[in-house]
């Protein structure tokens, strides 16, 4: 009976490591560590993209981790079993081909395109415009880095 | 015998364990889409969402001229762009776009495509509300909702992967089934909305985003008082913008929930008018 307690409470501790050391990655450009699971608590740092935790427990909607040398809290939406990828965007054949395919094929939109100033029959367009596309290009031009989104978060700490 | 019933416990004890112990928290029920999913995307996959998106960005843009106003779509890629950076998904970029509208709403396409219509930024008070905005909207697409909703399945049962054979098979035309998908997606976004269960998860990963990106998380609930009242009218409200009143509520809850009422946050008014005065 001795031995089998012991087994027991051996088999316990086993599961209860595998249960919750697990690794994940961060996912998002950074991820703050908090003291409790609370956005509110106060926070200890945090962490960056790429960088690996071990996941020691759960609360709410945060994973409890070690982070310098002591116990924090960081939102699961956050972390990710595998790590981060890099950014991915199209090759300008493969959206030169995509929008002459759909240039070509007439859609409900039709119309609405023709309320936008093209006579209908016109050829230029059947489909989706070429006006929408070139409004869709302009679009993309406003893209912004991600260094110019953070000094912009810290413009906004500083006013 | 009795030896024999020793043996008998301990074998049970340690199935139950072994049991137990192969789950993950990916596993768990209380996880997320994203990361169920997580293993199965691939390259190709998120291109074929980029094609997709495109597609359907195109189609919204026919629809919704994209305003001339080059400041004011700058500033709302720099807001958008802010709160990105906290939602994960580092392999999509995310574009933002103001367009021309009286409608009083904002569009998320799959890909990284977002667009506010001139109207819902009439209304806003400040930069925290159109951050709280974006952030929902960002977080649509983070989700995967649409491609979800359309129910796009590849072999492996995943909607990406379902995504990927399609675009890949469309050489030389847009192929009817192409179509049908887009017709599905453009009816989500402008007519029938997402699932509530989406819509509120949209709304607390956004009041989240807002919170840790420096934005006051009660000017959410403002957002959606204001958008409340100004709909033109009652059957607008309901179609556009349904369950409000529980979307406040579950947002106030996360709030106290989470302490936020105490932190020092940021409305950034000053430089929302500065941006968008006319």
């Amino acid at each position: 009976m001795k031995s089998y307690k012991i087994f027991c409470i051996m088999c316990f501790f086993m599961n209860s490591a595998a249960l919750h050391a697990e690794d994940l990655y961060v996912h998002t450009l950074k991820a703050p560590v908090f003291k409790t699971f609370h956005m509110g608590s106060d926070k200890l740092g945090e962490l960056t993209r790429g960088e690996k935790v071990t996941v020691l427990d759960d609360a709410s909607e945060f994973y409890k981790i070690t982070f310098m040398n002591q116990d924090g809290w960081i939102y699961r939406f956050m972390v990710k079993k595998k790590p981060p990828g890099s950014p991915i965007s199209l090759d300008s054949q493969s959206i030169r081909d995509f929008e002459e395919r759909a240039r070509k094929r007439p859609s409900s939109f039709s119309t609405t395109a023709a309320a936008r100033g093209f006579m209908s029959g016109n050829k230029e367009f059947d489909g989706i415009s070429s006006l929408a596309f070139a409004d869709l290009r302009r679009m993309e031009s406003f893209v912004k880095t991600e260094d110019e989104a953070l000094r912009f978060i810290y413009e906004l700490e500083e006013k | 015998m009795k030896k024999r019933l020793t043996v008998l416990m301990e074998c049970v004890v340690v199935l139950f364990f072994l049991s137990v112990s192969s789950d993950s928290y990916g596993q768990r029920p209380r996880s997320r889409i994203s990361d169920l999913t997580s293993t199965k995307n691939r390259d190709s996959d998120v291109r074929a969402e980029l094609l997709f998106g495109r597609s359907l960005a195109a189609r919204i843009l026919s629809k919704f001229p994209l305003l001339e106003n080059d400041r004011l779509n700058d500033y709302v890629n720099l807001v958008g762009k802010a709160i990105s950076l906290s939602a994960g998904r580092p392999e999509i970029t995310f574009f933002f776009g103001v367009v021309d509208s009286k409608e009083l709403n904002a569009y998320a396409i799959p890909g990284g495509y977002v667009f506010v219509t001139t109207s819902l930024i009439d209304i806003l008070d400040n930069e925290a509300q159109l951050a709280c905005l974006l952030g929902h909207e960002i977080i649509h697409i983070v989700e995967r909702h649409v491609v979800k909703e359309i129910g796009i399945k590849g072999e492996d049962g995943s909607a990406i992967s379902g995504l990927s054979a399609l675009i890949g098979g469309t050489t030389g035309s847009f192929t009817k089934t192409i179509e049908k998908s887009l017709d599905e997606a453009e009816n989500i976004l402008l007519r029938r909305g997402y699932q509530k269960k989406d819509e509120l998860s949209a709304d607390s990963l956004a009041l989240t985003l807002a919170a840790i990106s420096g934005y006051d998380p009660m000017e959410y609930i403002s957002l959606l008082k204001r958008i409340q009242h100004f709909e033109p009218s009652e059957h607008e409200k309901e179609k556009t913008h349904p369950f409000v009143k529980e979307r406040i509520r579950k947002l106030y809850d996360l709030i106290l929930s989470n302490k936020l009422e105490r932190g020092i946050f940021h409305k950034g008014e000053k430089r929302f008018h500065d941006y968008t005065k006319k």
